[in-house]
């Protein structure tokens, strides 16, 4: 059995008569960032949500680390070490910052019914222990000033940047990123990016990631997959598919 | 102004609870019974509202039906103790478990459902309640209701008088309120109200969505029936007209002006809504409506209610709007100005 | 004919004209309903207040249709004015907000009428005509069938307006999405209290029939209209007066065999426990359209 950290089968999403997500079949490689670009619309998100379990797939199958995880449920894929942020932002608006990254430690922390309620000592030491993992993961992202603004009254890229500290504390081995520079300018989301590189590389994980800005996937991505309307139309390093007619035919047209 | 504010910040905290305390404690021996039996009324109603703003408040699902939770637990501890004269600690824990029980069966279908469902289901449920205590006879004498329910008995001691229920009452909401409060403030209590603002956003960080909701469910209903077990021992006397839906209103009302989401709130929110009608009781016939006004002004000026978070509120209500009316006016202002001076 | 039958028959035809009733207060709830997704805790109050104005007419010994005109009309009035102070400023706030400040208005109509009309119920003049055809052995009264065409009309018309006047087009427009809608030019500020007074003006009419059928008006039928009205409309799925019509007439009719078959305690329980059993197996509402979480 290949080591893959995630690999795909035949991924079919069929909406009714929409084909959203075509016979895909892919791989992530340990320490491998894997692109996924492609027009609005050509199944990217829906592909991504698949891996997720927020969908389950109409045919094909998902392994992670040679296990079947198809058909699992979304809340117990953080379980495995799969983590993923979203396009449209999935913060917790009326929380602190602090309290979202702590949320995002939610099943690191063990606590007994007693302890919950009484506040015990091992409580306190959980809960210390926690913020302290909190505050390392905002300073990462630069937002540790904000700790205990709420998380809805924050800037936007700030956002954006405490959705991807809420999915790193989670110690994931395989991260999925939904267009994490969407909405960012252009030193916002090379900085963003830059961040995730660097948090790559330390902790020896996996990414998907799902961007359109493509002069940073291709700076960033291993491997590239670009998509149209549901299926694969080219899977490979960036030179290659930055030379691939095919790929130049999709995006600027049949000039 | 700014020393006020500083008197209320957190580092006089632990002072203003003491001194809330002391009064508390003092309470009783400076006050007529009539005015004991208004802060014990409140303590009821604090049980409830505290049940009331974990489900509505922190998790989010808006419980119309409270106070047909709280008439379950009543029912339960009113019977037991009526017909088969069990003791009333037994009788207590029963009628928590009972309206915690009936939580748990209303809240499943409500896991499927939009908010309003949510309201409409728990709103369905207060009346079939109700539909059932005024016809079952047999049990609950109809609307006649239940008389000569014993008076709350502890390990031989009797709460006969206003002080010592005050006092048992007043111990009964503290432990609740440092275990809610507890249970707001750990990993639980936090996956709850991540559950509320975003359900997806909860489960990709691994919390069981749906088990969270059921559990905010019957924590908050089980308070509602060790209020109703508490209620039926010191009034003695429970009918159907005490678990009508306006109660269930009256108690979501406290919960929103006390402030969503804010466990302290519940407190404020019940204290003002048994107070507020007895300070404008001689306004008699003019009371209910001028409720409404104080309630409508609530909602247009402070939303979020007394101690509830800006950001819950998510606000774009007349404050904030004024407020961006004065920015327009202010940026407009100065543009005016920056461009005098460029023609000077 | 039997007994049997023709009981079953006249609960039938009894069930129809109660849930004729409802949908006819349930048609003006399922439109403010649809525009803004607020649970209108007013709506019973408000035309329960309609209904009282109309009893006031009637009692000057105004002409009917006038009185009911007239009542309608001052209603919607007042149905735009809780619009305007009550709910509009808060409208782009969480939507428990609008829902408590709706509720507070409720408070303060139902505090007007009783100082007005005072608390007792008072008895309503039973203006609808009392004869009968038989239908071997099987008594089929006039005012039965003239709720059911008066409802059936209602709800035709309102559909017929939502989709073929610039009107109900701008309103349709705006339950799609304010925000477009707005951006298109659509006065929002004109069309929306128009919806609340048209809303005010079908629920007068629901609630004068339902008055002058069972002769009783009293100012708890507010708070009662408001939850069943609510449950008719989403019983039958929200924004769609079909929808609305159905929902009342199941309600009507469900209630009014558990009264019959079973007992006065079963006419309470069992329009909720449909309720309940609907929502649980078709969450959206009978006709109501699924609505697509994007993630």
């Amino acid at each position: 059995m290949s080591e893959h950290v995630m690999e795909a089968q035949n991924i079919k999403m069929y909406f009714g008569g929409v084909h959203a997500v075509d016979d895909i079949s892919v791989y992530v490689d340990k320490n491998e960032i894997l692109g996924i670009i492609g027009p609005n619309g050509s199944g990217k998100t829906t592909l991504v949500n698949v891996l997720t379990g927020i969908y389950t797939p109409t045919e094909g199958k998902c392994l992670f680390n040679g296990q079947d995880i198809t058909g699992k449920k979304l809340q117990n894929m953080t379980g495995l070490g799969i983590a993923r942020t979203f396009q449209n932002l999935r913060i917790f608006k009326a929380l602190t910052v602090m309290d979202n990254i702590l949320v995002g430690q939610h099943l690191t922390i063990s606590n007994s019914p007693w302890d919950i309620l009484f506040h015990g000592k091992h409580y306190r030491e959980t809960e210390r222990k926690a913020r302290e993992r909190a505050m390392e993961a905002l300073e990462l992202v630069g937002l540790e000033k904000n700790a205990d603004d709420f998380a809805g009254a924050i800037p936007y890229g700030a956002q954006k940047r405490l959705e991807l500290a809420r999915a790193l504390v989670m110690d994931p081995r395989l991260l999925m990123l939904d267009e994490p520079t969407a909405g960012l300018n252009g030193v916002e989301s090379e900085e963003l990016m830059m961040l995730v590189k660097e948090i790559q590389q330390r902790n020896q994980i996996s990414i998907i990631l799902i961007e359109h800005n493509m002069k940073l996937m291709m700076k960033l991505s291993d491997r590239v997959l670009v998509m149209d309307a549901g299926r694969e139309i080219a899977l490979g390093v960036p030179a290659e598919i930055q030379s691939n007619p095919v790929v130049i035919k999709a995006y600027l047209g049949e000039g | 102004m700014e020393q006020i504010k500083k008197l209320f910040s957190a580092k006089y905290k632990r002072f203003w609870l003491a001194l809330m305390f002391v009064c508390l404690i003092a309470a009783p021996f400076v006050t007529s019974n009539l005015q004991k039996r208004v802060m014990t009324t409140i303590f009821i109603y604090c049980l409830l509202s505290m049940g009331n703003m974990l489900i509505s408040g922190h998790a989010g699902m808006l419980n119309m039906g409270q106070a047909a939770f709280y008439g379950v637990g009543a029912y339960i501890a009113a019977i037991m103790q009526l017909n088969y004269g069990v003791p009333f600690i037994l009788c207590f824990i029963v009628a928590g478990l009972g309206a915690g029980l009936c939580g748990f069966l209303v809240s499943i279908p409500c896991l499927r459902l939009d908010t309003d469902f949510l309201s409409l289901i728990t709103t369905a449920f207060s009346y079939i309640f109700l539909a059932i205590v005024r016809n079952w006879m047999s049990v609950t004498r109809g609307p006649m209701g239940l008389t000569a329910i014993p008076p709350i008995e502890l390990f031989g001691y009797k709460f006969s008088g206003a002080t010592s229920i005050y006092f048992l009452l007043l111990g009964i909401v503290v432990v609740c309120y440092i275990l809610m409060n507890n249970i707001v403030n750990s990993r639980i209590g936090r996956a709850i109200q991540a559950t509320r603002d975003d359900s997806i956003g909860a489960q990709s960080v691994g919390v069981k969505a749906d088990l969270y909701k059921v559990l905010a469910f019957v924590i908050g209903t089980t308070l509602a029936g060790f209020a109703g077990a508490l209620y039926a021992s010191y009034i003695g006397y429970i009918s159907p007209n005490n678990f009508v839906y306006d109660t269930s209103l009256t108690i979501m009302q406290m919960c929103i002006i006390g402030g969503l989401g804010s466990m302290p709130g519940s407190i404020i929110g019940a204290a003002f809504f048994v107070v507020m009608p007895e300070l404008i009781r001689p306004l008699a016939v003019y009371r209910v409506g001028v409720g409404g006004i104080i309630m409508i002004a609530f909602m247009l000026f402070r939303p979020q209610g007394i101690l509830g978070s800006r950001a819950f509120a998510c606000s774009t209500g007349i404050q904030e709007k004024l407020k961006q009316k004065h920015m327009e006016w202010k940026m407009r202002k100065q543009r005016a100005e920056r461009a005098g001076e460029g023609v000077r | 004919m039997n007994t049997e039958l023709n009981y079953f028959l006249q609960t039938t035809s009894n069930g129809i004209s109660l849930g004729s009733m409802y949908s006819m207060i349930a048609v003006g709830y399922s439109m403010v309903y649809s525009l803004l997704y607020q649970v209108n805790f007013a709506h019973g109050d408000l035309y329960v207040f309609g209904t009282f104005i109309a009893f006031s007419f009637i009692s000057m010994a105004l002409p009917l249709p006038v009185a009911i005109l007239a009542a309608g009309l001052l209603t919607a009035l007042i149905g735009m004015t809780i619009e305007r102070t009550v709910y509009r400023p808060v409208r782009y706030a969480n939507r428990i907000v609008p829902m408590i400040s709706a509720l507070g208005a409720a408070l303060v109509l139902r505090t007007a009428a009783q100082i007005i009309w005072g608390p007792e119920a008072i008895a309503f003049p039973q203006f609808l005509p009392g004869g009968s055809f038989n239908l071997g052995g099987f008594t089929l009264f006039h005012k039965n069938i003239i709720v059911l065409l008066f409802a059936t009309a209602l709800v035709v018309g309102l559909t017929w307006i939502m989709n073929h006047t610039k009107f109900g087009r701008a309103t349709q427009c705006i339950v799609e999405n304010m925000e477009a809608a707005q951006l298109m030019g659509i006065p929002l500020n004109k069309i929306i209290p128009l919806v609340y007074g048209l809303g005010g003006f079908f629920g007068v009419i629901g609630g004068i029939m339902y008055s002058g059928y069972y002769g009783v008006i009293s100012i708890d039928m507010g708070i009662w209209g408001t939850v069943k009205a609510w449950a008719a409309a989403m019983l039958g799925g929200v924004g769609n007066f079909y929808g609305a019509f159905l929902g009342g007439l199941i309600l009507g009719v469900s209630e009014t065999f558990a009264g019959a078959y079973i007992s006065s305690a079963a006419k309470e329980a069992l329009g909720y426990i449909v309720i309940v059993l609907v929502l649980v197996f078709r969450p959206n509402g009978l006709l109501g359209k699924k609505k697509v979480v994007k993630v």
